[in-house]
């Protein structure tokens, strides 16, 4: 597993981009979490590269799974086992002592068990769309709005061109009228900002709604 | 990263959260003494720790690393776990036992009520919608 070293001389709160002039050096951030979910190489870490003020990080979080099965005896086993997922993260120093953290976290149907850890808190989810592969961002979908955790769908256009209408990606991932639709390109830094402004806005106007 | 800059940042290899590696052996969570959850409240993975003051003689290992990374600056539980190289629940537990301690004090606890926690205040979105947009 690499570890990027890069930031460990710059702590948060060191750089100059890090610190927003009005804060004072001791006065504790108020942190913010915003989940960014999708299906394998659809582009999390990207998006969270393209906005994030420090070079995405990677930690593991282990977590233990219950899992039953039939053995090589033919007989009915019930152990458990132990999973290891890799989420990448960002983060990024706004205004009045703010600090927004950005999770990017798998989105296959096995590793949505680490989730409601995650989500508790969060502002809300941006969940990552391949056309290409629609199929892996069903559990993404169904688990945040079964939850009701304020999300934005986001269609990621590789190069630039939106290859589906957006009404036909609504219907083919039963995306309720509700939630808002967005086109993307996780390697634009303005794209990423317009996504979560998005996100941001549809969680203020459910919580004022 | 500049901020015009339109460019993905270099990938890094076998540090892609779908590789799905099993990187981990039994190690981490010896330091634990085999606990997977910390003494008392779970703690968010965006909580932020803080050294109480300087490293003492005793403290040695990932627990003294915790104390020397937290104590100029504010440190996410994600952040000490990405720069120890542990996985966030033993992370979890060595910070939970330093708090219990007294050797650092942790920050941003969520609270049990949705409605107490900053993420979920209008004021704290509009903050950050404001932030967000002038990136």
């Amino acid at each position: 597993m690499a570890f990027p070293r890069s930031d460990l001389a710059q702590a948060p709160g060191t750089g100059a981009q890090s610190v927003p002039s009005q804060a004072s050096p001791n006065s504790v951030p108020t942190t913010v979490k915003i989940v960014v979910a999708g299906g394998f190489a659809v582009g999390k870490t990207t998006f969270i590269g393209s906005i994030s003020d420090i070079e995405p990080l990677s930690t593991e979080a282990a977590m233990t799974e219950h899992s039953v099965g039939i053995d090589d005896a033919g007989g009915v086993s019930d152990r458990k086992t132990s999973t290891t997922v890799a989420m990448d993260f960002g983060r990024i120093a706004l205004p009045g002592n703010l600090w927004l953290y950005l999770f990017g976290t798998p989105g296959q149907d096995r590793f949505l068990f680490m989730w409601d850890d995650l989500v508790c808190g969060a502002v809300g989810a941006v969940v990552l769309v391949d056309t290409e592969r629609l199929d892996q961002c069903f559990p993404a979908v169904d688990y945040f709005e079964s939850r009701q955790i304020p999300f934005v769908v986001a269609v990621n256009c590789f190069d630039g061109i939106a290859k589906h209408r957006m009404e036909a990606v609504r219907d083919a991932l039963a995306v309720p009228e509700h939630v808002p639709m967005v086109y993307t390109d996780a390697r634009s830094r303005a794209a990423t900002k317009q996504t979560l402004v998005a996100l941001v806005q549809h969680a203020m106007s459910r919580l004022s709604g | 990263m500049s901020p015009d800059s339109l460019e993905p940042p270099p990938r890094r290899q076998g540090s892609s959260p779908d590789a799905g590696e099993d990187t981990w052996s039994v190690r981490p969570y010896t330091l634990t003494g085999g606990r997977t959850r910390p003494s008392k409240d779970a703690l968010p993975i965006e909580a932020l720790v803080r050294a109480a003051g300087p490293p003492n003689g005793g403290l040695a290992g990932e627990r003294r690393q915790i104390v020397e990374l937290t104590g100029e600056h504010y440190v996410s539980i994600a952040e000490l776990s990405a720069h120890l190289h542990l996985p966030v629940g033993v992370t979890r537990v060595l910070v939970g036992d330093l708090r219990d301690e007294h050797l650092v004090t942790i920050h941003g606890l969520a609270s049990p009520d949705p409605a107490l926690n900053p993420a979920t205040t209008l004021r704290v979105l509009e903050s950050v919608l404001d932030g967000i947009s002038s990136l």
